[in-house]
């Protein structure tokens, strides 16, 4: 689970990005945060993560590890695609091979295990770059826009990995977007956010079966009516 | 062979001007190509223990500039105040004439190679440093997050992180001394060797004296040997260490 107890968070001189905001993710929940760009998601995401430290207020993480997914793949170029998923183990000090590969073969990518970043299309470096979020099996997962530089085939298909694969483990997902189809495709609650401070413009349950499909006439109604409110 | 054609071409030329300008000026003024190999060959293990002598100190003065400049910088990175502190004095080190300080450093030093080895680091530490300063920071702000995110601290993150990241800066760096280290320890020879051992320094300067214009030019030659084969193994091993994920290879 992740909540955030009425906290207060700002760049120094300039007005707070968010004051006495809070929001709470159930074990194993999807919650998207939507809102336009720029307005504060991602610095809510690095709060959420203790990447920034809240000026008041404070941020309450379940026990387990927690994972972030960048808006860039973010892999080290030294390092091969099994090198960069197995980062996690290896920082915490408990390499395990099987694990690393079990991930890697998740996202498709054993044929490319022992190749450097720069030979990957953007699409293949997302997939390693989910895949060594998933490998220490992460009790909160966190995604700042990790679909938003894909094309349109490869994100499509990463989705569907996401909800086929990776929701079932039971990860409290926390998805940071700006695009409220893939808010309604993927979470089972979304929160869309404006203003400055920000503040929950309006939140709405996702009661759809899964696996969605982006077409589906309930979930565009759905997206239709969040889009509004995002205005 | 496309790739060190143009070179070749570019030095036969060379070579052609200058036998044709040498052919039409005194020897002991402009000594030509063949002079200048006969001198060559005629002083060889003479001029390769000098080289092996100003290519050591050389290359000593550019290990420590290197070691100096990891400290200096990893210091500046961990220490903020002493970034502040010391960046800008570090700089005025750039700025000092070698020629000038060279004596300074004989007073200081003694004679021999202590001289050479110290002026060498004094022209190759800063360029180091500064590429050392801009490679640490390389790492991008989310690759530091992540790292931050993984519980890694300051020196985890520093070798599994900025110190790889910092590689392709830190060959920069090294080409550019691997240049300056001779320039460096031919002039702390020029003024702090005595000519025993022989280095290039010093037969450069003997000769000029007594006119062997050619042995000086022969020198000249072996001291950008030195440089050349520096640089040479520098991008050697930047290919060998940095070449494929840096899209070099």
């Amino acid at each position: 689970m992740i909540a955030l107890h009425g906290v207060t968070f700002g760049f120094t001189g300039v007005t707070p990005l968010v004051t006495d905001f809070s929001f709470a993710a159930a074990p194993g929940e999807v919650l998207a945060l939507v809102g336009p760009s720029g307005c504060g998601k991602s610095t809510l995401l690095r709060l959420a993560a203790g990447l920034l430290a809240p000026q008041a207020g404070r941020v309450e993480r379940g026990l387990g590890a927690t994972a972030m997914v960048f808006q860039a793949p973010n892999l080290l170029p030294w390092r091969t695609v099994a090198e960069n998923v197995a980062l996690p183990l290896e920082l915490g000090g408990h390499a395990d091979p099987a694990a690393v590969a079990q991930a890697v073969a998740e996202v498709g990518l054993e044929a490319v295990a022992d190749r450097l970043p720069h030979a990957l299309s953007g699409g293949m470096a997302m997939r390693v770059s989910l895949a060594r979020a998933l490998v220490t099996a992460p009790s909160l997962l966190l995604l700042d826009e990790p679909f938003a530089a894909l094309d349109a085939l490869t994100r499509t298909r990463v989705r569907e990995l996401f909800q086929a694969r990776w929701r079932a483990r039971g990860s409290t997902v926390l998805l940071v977007t700006h695009d409220v189809d893939e808010a309604v495709l993927l979470a089972d609650r979304v929160l869309v956010l404006g203003g400055r401070p920000l503040s929950v413009v309006t939140e709405r349950r996702v009661e759809l079966p899964r696996p969605r499909s982006r077409h589906g006439a309930s979930l565009g109604a759905l997206a239709a009516e969040l889009e509004a409110a995002l205005g | 062979m496309a790739r060190f054609g143009p070179a070749a071409v570019a030095a036969a030329l060379g070579l052609v001007v200058w036998a044709a300008l040498a052919s039409r000026l005194p020897e002991a003024l402009l000594p030509g190509p063949a002079a200048v190999a006969q001198a060559a060959w005629a002083r060889g293990p003479e001029l390769l223990g000098a080289a092996l002598m100003t290519g050591g100190c050389a290359l000593l003065g550019l290990v420590i500039s290197l070691l100096l400049g990891v400290l200096v910088a990893v210091g500046f990175l961990r220490w903020r105040a002493l970034e502040l502190a010391l960046y800008p004095w570090a700089l005025l080190i750039q700025t000092l004439p070698v020629v000038a300080v060279a004596p300074l450093l004989v007073v200081w030093l003694g004679y021999g190679r202590p001289v050479s080895v110290a002026a060498t680091v004094l022209v190759c530490f800063f360029p180091l440093l500064t590429a050392l300063h801009v490679g640490l920071r390389a790492a991008t702000p989310a690759q530091v997050e992540l790292f931050s995110l993984l519980g890694a601290g300051f020196w985890t993150t520093l070798l599994r992180l900025r110190a790889p990241a910092a590689l392709p800066q830190v060959f920069a760096g090294l080409r550019t001394a691997a240049g300056l280290c001779v320039v460096g320890a031919v002039v702390g020879e020029f003024v702090g060797s005595n000519g025993v051992p022989p280095s290039l320094g010093s037969m450069v300067l003997r000769a000029a004296r007594s006119a062997d214009t050619a042995t000086s030019f022969a020198a000249i030659g072996a001291a950008s040997g030195l440089a050349v084969l520096f640089f040479g193994l520098v991008r050697w091993l930047e290919d060998r260490a940095i070449g494929v994920w840096a899209g070099r290879s």
